[in-house]
């Protein structure tokens, strides 16, 4: 079974670790264990890129307290090219102009602001 | 067949005092005595922001009953219907006559920047707080989604919090008891675009408590009481980006379904209802996903006021909801239960819904991960 640890260390290279359903052929975050569609026991892991385009996201104005150093910034829901969804940190946004949804992004890396997006230009 | 509420603000008491209030004021009006109860179901989440955790022993000595057994239920804002719903399991399974549900909260003195971490905690912590999401973010990214694809836009959502603030008017436990315009609304500061700050429901301090028990102890006590006809329990994907479409709660729809089922009901049967409204936005889905309107209709009815008390077929949120009566999560959902039974006994005062019979409470966790539906009847 993959470890947290492993899943951040793909990450941290631009990856995402998924699980890919030997029955019904189903991709999914490596955190879930089982196959969310048929329930399969049987995944194999496999490294997919972390790029995709915003499925939502918000601009926090008023953040976390760990997080209100690091504004302006957004969070956004993530569909990957890959097929399913990730979130993560994306700075630098301080207006939804600079955001439309279905905008691309990728995933840079993974530090003490979580999950980190950068605009795939 | 008792109920009792603190009012709901920034409170100076502690955790277990607010608890112990809340408590003794529904045993009182039950006209029982604190031995008549068998259990204590307490619901609390951040006990440990007041240095308590294992609320329950310590509530139930407070009462002095230590010798009666409880348990405490953290299901994030949804704790207190989820520990409505075990208690009312385990009176219909025959295991006690008369039992308390105590929902209590004491957050406020950990300050704005503390509290929206701490409550960060709650969501899918890999994906959403822990990569800087707070929760105005993450049902703002429900509302982008949502203003997206609908015809809504964010003066509809405004119109939900002036809606609820006018009823919270009319309460007086609410915490934040203020008219407001769908002016004043837009103009506030923005907490996470495109919610702003009024969109938000306070961070409060408080506790609701209530009696439940079986009828023939009920009708043994002649007591007041009202009956808990539906109950239902639903579950979501932890975090936003597991849901396939980000603007409905699949949580609510299933346990709202259950409940229906259970009380032979339709939504059209609803007098009121006591809604989970943390940000103006919720309560728009929830009144898609309870069956009140079609889904992307929520903002019509908002415009036309069709949800204002004794305007519409239902009256939503009586009481002032989450965004004006305020949002002790621990408490909220018994408060709710709290709020029915009032208007079901009449004694609502002047937000006394005319003629109510059939009341619904709906209290969810986190952002719907887990969700539950209760339907009461006048007896």
């Amino acid at each position: 079974m993959i470890s947290r640890e492993q899943f951040i260390t793909v990450l941290k290279n631009g990856k995402v670790l998924a699980y890919k359903c030997k029955k019904c052929g189903n991709l999914q975050l490596a955190t879930t264990i089982y196959c969310n569609k048929c329930n399969s026991q049987d995944l194999e892991s496999v490294e997919v890129e972390g790029k995709g385009k915003v499925v939502t996201y918000t601009i926090q104005n008023v953040a976390p307290e760990e997080y209100e150093k690091y504004k302006p910034y957004a969070w956004a829901v993530v569909r990957l090219d890959a097929g399913f969804n990730i979130s993560g940190f994306l700075p630098g946004i301080d207006s939804p102009k600079n955001l439309p949804i279905n905008t691309r992004v990728k995933i840079v890396g993974y530090d003490e602001r979580g999950i980190v997006l950068s605009l795939d230009k | 067949m008792g109920a009792g509420s603190t009012k709901y603000g920034k409170l100076k008491e502690s955790v277990v005092e607010l608890a112990v209030n809340a408590a003794r004021d529904a045993i009182k009006s039950a006209k029982l005595e604190p031995k008549d109860v068998q259990y204590g179901f307490i619901s609390n989440v951040f006990g440990i922001a007041d240095n308590q955790v294992h609320l329950a022993p310590v509530i139930m000595s407070n009462l002095g009953i230590p010798h009666v057994p409880g348990l405490t239920i953290e299901s994030a804002c949804g704790s207190g219907s989820i520990a409505f719903r075990e208690a009312y399991a385990n009176v219909a399974a025959g295991f006690y006559d008369a039992v308390l549900a105590v929902g209590v909260e004491k957050v406020t003195h950990t300050g704005t920047g503390r509290s929206t971490t701490l409550f960060s905690y709650c969501s899918d912590f890999l994906y959403e707080g822990g990569s800087g999401a707070s929760f105005p973010g993450l049902f703002a990214s429900i509302a982008r989604a949502y203003l997206t694809r609908y015809k809504a836009t964010e003066e509809d959502l405004a119109m939900v919090a002036v809606k609820n603030h006018e009823h919270g008017i009319l309460n007086p436990k609410a915490h934040v008891q203020k008219r407001i315009t769908v002016d004043d609304v837009i103009k506030s500061p923005v907490v996470a675009s495109p919610l702003k700050f009024l969109d938000c429901c306070p961070f409060s301090d408080g506790a609701s408590a209530v009696i439940l028990c079986s009828e023939e102890f009920a009708k043994k006590r002649a007591a007041d009481y009202i009956e808990v006809i539906g109950s239902g329990r639903g579950a979501s994907p932890a975090a936003v980006q597991g849901r396939e479409d980000p603007t409905t709660i699949p949580s609510t729809r299933a346990a709202a379904q259950q409940a229906y089922k259970q009380a032979n009901l339709t939504p059209k049967d609803i007098d009121f209802a006591e809604v989970h409204d943390c940000f103006t936005i919720a309560e728009m889905i929830d009144m898609e996903d309870l069956g009140f309107f079609e889904k992307g209709m929520a903002a019509m009815a908002v415009r036309e006021g069709l949800t204002r008390l004794n305007q519409g077929e239902v009256t939503i949120n009586p009481s002032g909801g989450l965004k004006s009566k305020g949002h002790p999560i621990g408490a909220t959902g018994i408060g709710q239960v709290v709020e029915t039974y009032e208007q079901l006994l009449g004694r609502a005062g002047q937000r006394q819904v005319k003629d109510a019979e059939i009341g619904m409470t709906h209290n969810f966790g986190a952002t719907g991960a887990s969700c539950a539906v209760h339907i009461f009847r006048r007896v």
